[in-house]
């Protein structure tokens, strides 16, 4: 029961994670595809009043396997060894990129290209590490590497650029949402048929999908959610700012809750389930304690600095705080 | 090999994280303190001031951020048996410290670097309290991890995994509230050296000196009460590690045979057969029984190496030196500011140039006795990773050598890098010096401030 409750934990902090920072490396990826200096400074100024907050939720999902499954966290890790490393270097020269950015009163090439590509490579190797993980991890240095892992890599960019693209329709100027919008448009076929690849080629899927019970119920529920948010997003692509935006987080919330159901209760399919990989109660019930107490405060302050940066983008506002007449008016 | 260079890979990486919270959480503190006095008093001052160190802050906090997040990482990808034995215990204390304390810091963050205009004063004091907070539960759960891991206690074995019994003793394991303390302290002291050091350079080019004195004025005094205590904690440290972890001891103070003197020096004994001491010692006699022992008779000896079985000995030459440049830094910081002190009861700081020269090649000190007291704890704590319990040789994750080659080498480059760019940035931040304070208008004087209100505060804007 305890193991359960510590798994829906750390699939919340999954959630939050892909919903909150994939908006923000799909932007960084998008900036690589501007040519306009004015776009791409307006884009990645955006990044630095929420990278640090986005990315920190990728902490939960993993100190919630280290706390509660640890076994798995120990059989996830090594396994991905170069993919997780390549992706903690690219969050490291992201996040040092766009603090510099920052820093400077008018986009700077060096730093922005740093960012954009740091961006890219978080996403590829995020998903090629959902890749490997799904396939079953294998040993060996390159044990992670197979074509399913390259094509849940591109599904993940593909699918990073249309929340990336729905965030700037949701903060951007004129502008940027117009470009937005397109973006919005090329993505969702790619996410489309990148994301049936997924499925139709991952093994077992058929016989799971048959299986009845909870399981088939969940599967399908799942995909026709996801499918209602990808359509949703491409319809409203040009609609209200929040519409694109929440489609996807609706199709992310569809994609875990699918996965899981499609694995459980496998945590590492084919070598671990959850009951083999939890640890003791009292191990669970002190994390579970603090997720119960602190995770309600932590969205809190999290919605409190999002509401502080609410408004639309403002040119004289990330380098300078505007003038005293401007605010009397 | 891929165990020698994991325990490099992690070595490198964690002193590069630690650097930077070193220079922050006292940073935050301060920004803190800042920020509170221009809300009280209106002078802006404080507020260029603020805007200053706020971005050397935001550099340090941002790189801090990520090398941190290696490190998490790391337990599993390096140490991956180490996760799955020693998880269920350190796993809830870093989800503790990830949900109390990097939840708050990013909460915050973006505020208080950003929020000039966008929210009330009441608000960006808080915002700037809230990081503080979390720098601090930071400092605290990672300590309680760490203190756990060098002296274990309220856990059962249960099919070779520690299981947590009791939480309190877990928590508060016998080594966390000195080493606590000590971390703390020697972070508040990095800072403190590290602004004064700064705001000196100002001082020695006659440039910004309202921002310059009072950051001076601040760092010194802040070195004048923490310095004592932080010695104190330090002699604390070692005598109750005595007792309980004698490899680490014998390591630190360089002492193979019992002795009652206190080696400064320790060299190589070239020539050495089996049985002898591999080193030579050169120390102070009779002050090792008075300091480590609290024997004032002189005559009860330290208990040396030669008494911990072969394998179980921590690698003197590391341990030993980190111990003593941090001991004889710590020295030098005491010693600079008791003169500090009495060069400024005598009204002559802003006037001492040669001391000023002094505190300048100061800046780093701070930091590199905080990073040479973690080699102390965690090269001393070795072969172990959880002390006498779980060796770090079988802590390893199944991993080839060449990976671990591949990412060592990514970290030293990509480390580089950072450093360099990150003591490129402040160097430059200080020579453009805080922003230009600005001209009071003509009959603009008011009793509280030289200027007007650099940023207005926004009205009715509901934050």
């Amino acid at each position: 029961m305890l193991a359960t409750t510590a798994l829906v934990a750390i699939l919340i902090g999954l959630t939050l994670y892909t919903v909150m920072d994939g908006a923000q490396l799909g932007a960084g990826v998008l900036t690589l595809m501007e040519r306009d200096d004015e776009l791409r400074d307006q884009m990645s100024r955006r990044a630095a009043f929420h990278w640090d907050a986005a990315e920190s939720w990728i902490l939960l999902p993993a100190v919630g396997l280290l706390a509660a499954l640890p076994k798995a966290y120990a059989a996830i890790l090594p396994a991905a060894y170069l993919p997780v490393f390549c992706m903690l270097f690219a969050f490291i020269a992201r996040g040092v990129a766009i603090e510099f950015l920052h820093e400077k009163h008018r986009f700077a090439r060096g730093p922005g290209r740093v960012f954009g590509i740091g961006s890219l490579v978080a996403v590829l190797a995020q998903g090629a590490i959902a890749g490997a993980l799904l396939r079953g991890p294998r040993t060996g240095a390159f044990g992670w590497l197979s074509w399913y892992a390259v094509l849940c890599a591109l599904a993940a960019l593909a699918l990073q650029l249309l929340s990336g693209a729905a965030w700037l329709y949701l903060k951007g100027d004129t502008g940027l949402r117009e470009r937005a919008a397109r973006w919005t448009a090329l993505a969702v076929p790619a996410v489309l048929v990148l994301l049936a690849l997924c499925w139709i080629t991952l093994p077992d899927n058929a016989t799971r999908l048959a299986s009845g019970g909870a399981r088939s119920a969940v599967l399908v529920a799942a995909a026709v959610l996801g499918v209602a948010g990808l359509v949703l997003a491409a319809v409203f692509r040009a609609g209200p700012g929040w519409v694109p935006f929440t489609a996807v987080a609706v199709l992310k919330v569809a994609g875990v809750v699918g996965v899981t159901a499609l694995v459980f209760p496998a945590v590492v399919p084919g070598s671990l389930t959850l009951y083999e990989a939890a640890s003791s109660d009292s191990s669970l019930g002190f994390f579970l304690g603090g997720v119960a107490l602190l995770l309600p405060v932590a969205l809190i302050y999290n919605a409190f600095a999002y509401g502080v940066f609410s408004a639309r983008f403002n040119p004289l506002w990330p380098t300078e705080p505007r003038p005293a007449e401007e605010v009397a008016e | 090999m891929a165990e020698f260079l994991s325990r490099v890979q992690f070595a490198l990486t964690a002193a590069f994280h630690i650097t930077y919270p070193a220079v922050t959480i006292g940073l935050s503190v301060f920004l803190v303190g800042l920020y509170a006095a221009y809300w009280r008093t209106g002078r802006e001052v404080y507020l260029r001031a603020f805007r200053f160190w706020r971005r050397i802050f935001a550099i340090g906090f941002a790189i801090g951020v990520v090398a941190g997040l290696v490190l998490t990482f790391e337990f599993g990808l390096n140490w991956g048996i180490f996760a799955d034995r020693a998880g269920p215990v350190i796993g809830p204390i870093i989800g503790w410290e990830v949900l109390t304390a990097f939840f708050l810091e990013a909460g915050f963050i973006g505020i208080m670097l950003y929020g000039d205009g966008r929210v009330r004063h009441g608000v960006m004091l808080f915002s700037c309290a809230m990081v503080t907070l979390g720098t601090l539960f930071s400092t605290t759960w990672i300590l309680v991890a760490n203190s756990w891991m060098q002296t274990p206690v309220g856990y059962e074995i249960v099919d070779g995994r520690f299981q947590p019994v009791n939480w309190l003793h877990i928590i508060f394991s016998p080594s966390f509230d000195y080493r606590f303390t000590h971390m703390l302290l020697g972070a508040l002291v990095g800072a403190a050296f590290f602004v004064t050091g700064l705001s000196v350079w100002w001082v020695r080019r006659n440039v910004h000196l309202d921002v310059a004195r009072l950051c001076l004025a601040v760092g010194l005094a802040a070195a004048a009460v923490l310095m004592p205590l932080q010695i104190y904690m330090g002699s604390t440290n070692s005598a109750k590690t005595y007792g309980a972890r004698p490899g680490i001891l014998a390591a630190a103070q360089g002492v193979w045979y019992d002795t009652t003197s206190w080696p400064q020096i320790i060299v190589p004994n070239i020539g050495a057969g089996p049985g002898e001491a591999p080193w030579r010692s050169y120390g102070i006699p009779y002050l090792g029984a008075y300091f480590l022992n609290n024997d004032p008779s002189l005559t009860k000896p330290i208990s040396g190496m030669v008494h911990v079985p072969k394998d179980e000995r921590p690698n003197v030459w590391i341990v030993f030196y980190a111990f003593h440049l941090m001991l004889w830094g710590a020295m030098v910081l005491f010693g600079t500011t008791v003169a500090a002190t009495l060069i400024r009861l005598r009204g002559k700081l802003w006037q001492a140039h040669r001391f000023h020269r002094w505190l300048l090649w100061l800046t780093p000190l701070g930091v590199v006795c905080v990073i040479c007291g973690w080699v102390t704890a965690e090269a001393g704590r070795q072969p172990w990773v959880v002390y006498g319990l779980l060796r770090t040789k079988d802590a390893l994750s199944p991993l080839s050598t060449g990976q671990v080659v591949t990412t060592l080498s990514g970290f030293v480059l990509a480390y580089l890098v950072l450093c360099t760019l990150y003591i490129r940035f402040v160097v430059r931040s200080v020579r453009e010096g805080p922003e230009p304070a600005p001209d009071p208008g003509p009959g603009q004087r008011s009793e509280r401030g030289t200027g007007p209100e650099p940023w207005p505060e926004p009205k009715g804007a509901g934050v």
